[in-house]
């Protein structure tokens, strides 16, 4: 008997659910939401970067009567986030500011600009402190921020006796060399700045918060610490999200928190949106580090040890970069196999800007120092790089860094096969090599290789235990349940790809609920490039056991036996006789007094072995993989730089959504780009002066290169349909690649990012002296 | 909170009308012809908006391109687009329309007005540069007179000008360029659209007899308003273009801008880009 087969959808171009809404300017964000009712919330900021507030002063002349204040005095709970090393404070702790720009109090007027004026009748006395604004300051303990030391992480990775390679290499004919590695600060640019709107109950029992964020959950955990109520009398609601890049992981837990604290006092709807000034001001951004990196190899080219010492500037508080430091520190020995590997990763408190999660994650910042180090070690000793490279490369069965058994197949030589055969990287270098050096123009090209795995560090999935499931509704449509959230990524399509897949229904008939924590369960956050490998996963074996559940009752009810019944785009047959149709399955499963939503929970497989101690095992389960290739051409006048090409092989397992594949490459690299060649935080004193899209330079339209992608796939066996993570990855291939091509063209030694102009002009003067 | 009075004047005379009698009564006037520039400083800061907003975006009077005799008169209201696709500016003053097209983005272009370029008086006017060496000569009207100021005269400072409380910039008078007459305008900007100049160079000269006379340059973005390089001019009024004269480029530019450390560049890089621009101007004419 031969079974028709339902159309396919996983591995399709469906268009994005959300795109015609979003195009035609309908999608209602928070700042979209109006109502005369509402207050509206404002913030009073620390201007100094370190000080004691000794006294609070309302100015007696001004009109208080339609204003809420709150202070850190009207914080009942818990005044500090939970989900770091519990000194986050939502409002200052014992009077103190750690940065510019952290909030002191809180206002609620009838409209931003009373809200506003409100703020200039408070006159805040400072006792200042010496602040201390860059790690080094920091490390030497001039001033203690955090703890005894000012670190507020220290990772350790070892393996293999790399000390002892070092010494010996003198005697043994080493080529041994040493480079120091600089990033910066990098602001996420989302295009919707920070929003909430807290509605608290009438009875001022319970609160809930619509908004623009990543993680409902996190805000909810952190709102149950922080209010006296019960748990269940906290919801949030995730309204559309426009962008996140990890700037709305963990800040939105505080602007939603200091929405909810200002209405309950104020027992009226509160709306907060900051200014994109205000955003850019006071809201996290990616770590920018120092890092030595010092590697041997033998007169072969083989790579013997490497050495990292990491460091990445932390900001006044943790927030997640314990995490990311974990990431940047697995990452900091690239993705090359060596016997020798020492890795000692560093977050470090200053006076400055918390630092946070964004895209990449602190890979970004390891990968751009490592794969721009060998480089520059090939080039030294007179080894192609692209030989060097492929040569020392992580394959199959090798052993990372952690020391992580390569078991699964490393697709890095499939995806640098795919890259040369389009981007001739060896022969365009050669070639490159040969222009003359008094030239106007020069071109240059540059190649890096990466990984990144997706999910939680080791077996830190487990913590989440990501729960998802899907729901037959009445009318015979499929409402998916989770969590995780939509912001540009493409969630809202491509999940429902992978359950219309499983379930053999017709992809229109899927859905994602509304994401809204009381009536969807905890996914885990929308982070670490987790969403289509992990919780598609769970909504995968949720659909599994959705479909055999209903086949089951099919033949219960029919009394056929359920091998001979099948699901073919949402039609139920035995052998080629219809049965019934997907709005039919709900009565049923109700007759049958079976619940009508399926759930599955995520856990790490049993494989998996990480010690967090030791930081020793298996880093992650899947590994995603990457080869990239660059081409620039650089005015040698001006040092104006033109990225012309860019070409990038990502093995990503499966592309469950190949159009969407290609956005998240492109759009990824994009923002690398601006990462390699424009962005930059430019402060004084603390404060941030660029605080401004007219200052803060990210790419335009007119600034991309054609990017291509090639799509490798090389199925991941605990994927839905083989899928891995890929939304940071691109995050973190570009820079080193622009390095490379630049440093070729003009000559000049870049180890530092953003390649200015103005950089490339000083260091070119530098050399003439 | 207070009211602010917001006028949309349909005709010239009413919007002189409205700044008289504003000025009378001591009321301030923003004006806004394009708002490109007024919308974002006013963001978050009413102040900014004074007591009264003049919209002149409706003067059709003051959006016109015509020439008068040798001259080409430009409304203060034409947008940058507007001059970017002018055939006649394309025909007889190219660098105006080379200078417009580099501005902003399409959006700020089809909004922003070079009036509004002009009175912003900032030093990284994208449109400045190329008015100073076509001798640019504003008109300023108000309801009882009319005066004519060279563009060199009106602006006194960063954001700084003449213009009295009661008077519009209603017309830009520009040479005409002559058949050999050659003009081009370099900037360098972090990136490729949305981009205010990290400095410029805005050159005009007659090509005779293998050298250049007539030497008019313009610096931008490297002092405190458009500067006229005396120092590069005398350099290479008169002379024969060769690599001799060419290598004293950067001295003379050194004499003439006084560039600072901002957060778009250097001032040593901007000095230098702008003796790479003159040099690669004359290279090419």
């Amino acid at each position: 008997m031969t079974k028709k087969a339902s159309t396919p959808c996983v591995g399709q171009p469906v268009v994005r659910v959300d795109a015609d809404d979003k195009l035609r300017g309908k999608m209602k964000y928070t700042n979209d939401y109006y109502s005369e009712d509402y207050l509206h919330g404002v913030t009073l900021r620390s201007p100094h970067p370190c000080a004691l507030i000794k006294s609070i002063n309302y100015d007696s002349d001004f009109d208080w009567s339609s204003i809420t204040v709150v202070t850190a005095d009207d914080i009942q709970g818990e005044n500090y986030l939970d989900n770091f090393n519990k000194e986050v404070p939502f409002l200052p702790r014992n009077n103190r500011v750690n940065y510019v720009g952290e909030a002191v109090l809180l206002i609620a007027g009838p409209t931003v600009e009373i809200a506003e004026e409100a703020k200039k009748h408070i006159k805040i006395e400072y006792e200042i402190i010496e602040p201390t604004l860059n790690v080094f300051d920091s490390l030497d303990k001039k001033n203690l921020i955090y703890s005894d030391d000012n670190i507020i992480k220290e990772y350790n990775v070892n393996k293999g006796e790399p000390d002892s390679i070092f010494a010996s290499a003198e005697e043994k004919g080493y080529c041994v060399y040493e480079g120091t590695y600089r990033t910066p600060y990098q602001e996420q640019a989302y295009i919707e700045t920070q929003a909430m709107i807290a509605v608290p109950e009438e009875d001022g029992n319970g609160v809930t918060i619509y908004g623009s964020m990543q993680c409902p959950y996190y805000i909810r955990k952190e709102g149950n610490k922080l209010f006296p109520f019960p748990p269940e009398n906290i919801n949030i609601v995730q309204l559309p999200t426009g962008g996140g890049f990890g700037g709305k992981e963990h800040y939105p837990t505080l602007i939603a928190c200091h929405a909810a604290l200002l209405a309950l006092k104020s027992k009226r709807k509160v709306k907060m949106v900051y200014e994109r000034t205000e955003d850019l001001e006071a809201t996290t951004k990616r770590h920018p580090s120092v890092i030595k990196i010092k590697t041997a190899s033998d007169s072969e080219g083989n790579l013997l040890a490497i050495d990292s010492d990491i460091i990445f500037d932390s900001g006044a508080y943790s927030m997640a970069s314990p995490v990311v430091l974990a990431r940047g520190t697995i990452a900091g020995a690239g993705a090359y196999n060596c016997e020798n590997i020492k890795i000692r990763g560093r977050a470090v408190a200053t006076n400055l800007i918390p630092t946070s999660a964004f895209r990449g994650f602190g890979a970004p910042q390891s990968f751009f120092a490592m794969e721009r180090h060998i480089t520059r070690h090939a080039e030294k000793f007179g080894f192609d790089p692209a030989e060097f490279k492929r040569k020392n490369l992580l394959k199959t069965g090798d052993v990372t860094a952690t020391g992580q058994h390569l078991v699964d197949p490393v697709a890095l030589d499939k995806c640098i096969n795919a890259l040369f055969e389009k981007f001739d990287y060896p022969n365009l270098y050669k070639e490159y090599s040969k222009q003359p050096v008094n030239t106007k123009k020069r071109r240059g090209v540059g190649f890096s290789a990466v990984f990144h795995g997706a999910g939680f560090t080791g077996r830190g999935e487990d913590y989440i235990k990501a729960k998802a499931g899907v729901r037959i509704r009445e009318d015979g449509k499929v409402e998916l349940l989770c969590s995780t959230t939509e912001m540009g990524q493409g969630m809202r399509t491509i999940l429902p790809q992978i359950a219309a897949e499983t379930l053999h229904i017709p992809f229109e008939q899927v859905k994602v609920a509304k994401t809204d924590t009381k009536d969807v369960p905890d996914s885990g956050p929308t982070v670490a490039s987790r969403t289509t490998m992990i919780v598609g996963k769970v909504l995968h074996e949720a659909s599994k056991i959705a479909l055999d559940t209903i086949i089951e009752t099919l033949a219960k009810e029919y009394n056929y036996p359920k091998e001979e019944i099948n699901c073919v785009d949402g039609i139920f047959y035995f052998n080629d006789e219809k049965i019934c149709e997907m709005k039919d399955i709900y009565a049923l499963l109700k007759k049958h007094s079976i619940d009508t939503s399926f759930y599955s929970r995520y856990s790490t497989p049993p494989s998996i072995n990480w010690n967090e101690k030791t930081f020793h095992g298996d880093a992650y389960s899947g590994y995603a993989w990457a080869a990239t290739g660059c081409e620039v051409e650089v005015d040698l006048e001006t040092y104006e730089i033109t990225v012309l090409r860019l070409v990038t092989a990502c093995d990503i397992g499966k592309a469950i959504n190949p159009i969407l594949v290609e956005g998240q490459i492109e759009g990824g690299a994009v923002q690398a780009l601006g990462y390699a060649l424009t962005e930059d935080i430019i402060m004084k004193d603390g404060k941030i002066l660029n605080n401004r899209f007219a200052n803060y330079i990210i790419p335009t339209t007119g600034d991309v290169p054609m990017v291509e992608a090639i799509v490798v796939e090389e199925p991941f066996w605990n994927g839905p349909f083989g899928a891995k993570g890929l939304g940071e990855m691109p995050c973190v291939f570009v820079a080193p690649c622009v390095a490379d091509a630049v440093s070729m063209a003009t000559n000049i030694d870049v180890c530092e990012i953003p390649i200015t102009p103005e950089k490339l002009f000083a260091l070119s003067r530098k050399g003439e002296k | 909170m207070k009211n602010i009075n917001g006028f949309l004047p349909l005709n010239l005379e009413e919007a002189l009308l409205i700044l008289k009698h504003s000025y009378k009564n001591g009321r301030k006037v923003r004006i806004v012809a394009g708002g490109t520039d007024v919308m974002a400083r006013g963001n978050g800061n009413q102040s900014f908006f004074l007591d009264s907003v003049l919209d002149i975006s409706a003067l059709k009077e003051i959006q016109e391109i015509k020439t008068c005799e040798d001259k080409i008169k430009i409304g203060a209201g034409c947008t940058h687009a507007q001059i970017a696709k002018s055939i006649l500016l394309k025909n007889h003053a190219s660098i105006l329309t080379k200078a417009s097209s580099v501005i902003g983005s399409p959006q700020i272009r089809h909004r922003g007005t070079i009036g509004g370029n002009i009175c912003n008086a900032s030093p990284v006017g994208d449109i400045l540069p190329s008015l100073y060496v076509l001798n640019a000569v504003l008109t300023l009207a108000s309801a009882s007179q009319k005066r004519e100021v060279p563009i060199k005269e009106f602006i006194k400072g960063p954001g700084r000008t003449i213009i009295q409380p009661d008077e519009l910039l209603t017309e830009i008078t520009v040479d005409m360029l002559g058949e050999n007459e050659f003009t081009d305008y370099r900037r360098s900007a972090t990136r490729k659209a949305l981009a205010i100049s990290k400095s410029s160079v805005a050159f005009r000269g007659i090509k005779k007899e293998g050298v250049l006379v007539g030497v008019k340059i313009a610096l931008g973005s490297v002092g405190p308003v458009i500067i006229s390089a005396h120092n590069c001019e005398k350099l290479i009024e008169g002379k024969k273009i060769d690599e001799e004269m060419l290598a004293q480029i950067p001295s003379a530019v050194q004499a003439d801008c006084k560039p600072i450390d901002d957060l778009r560049s250097t001032k040593e890089y901007r000095s230098h880009v702008v003796g790479v621009f003159l040099a690669e101007i004359l290279r090419s004419c």
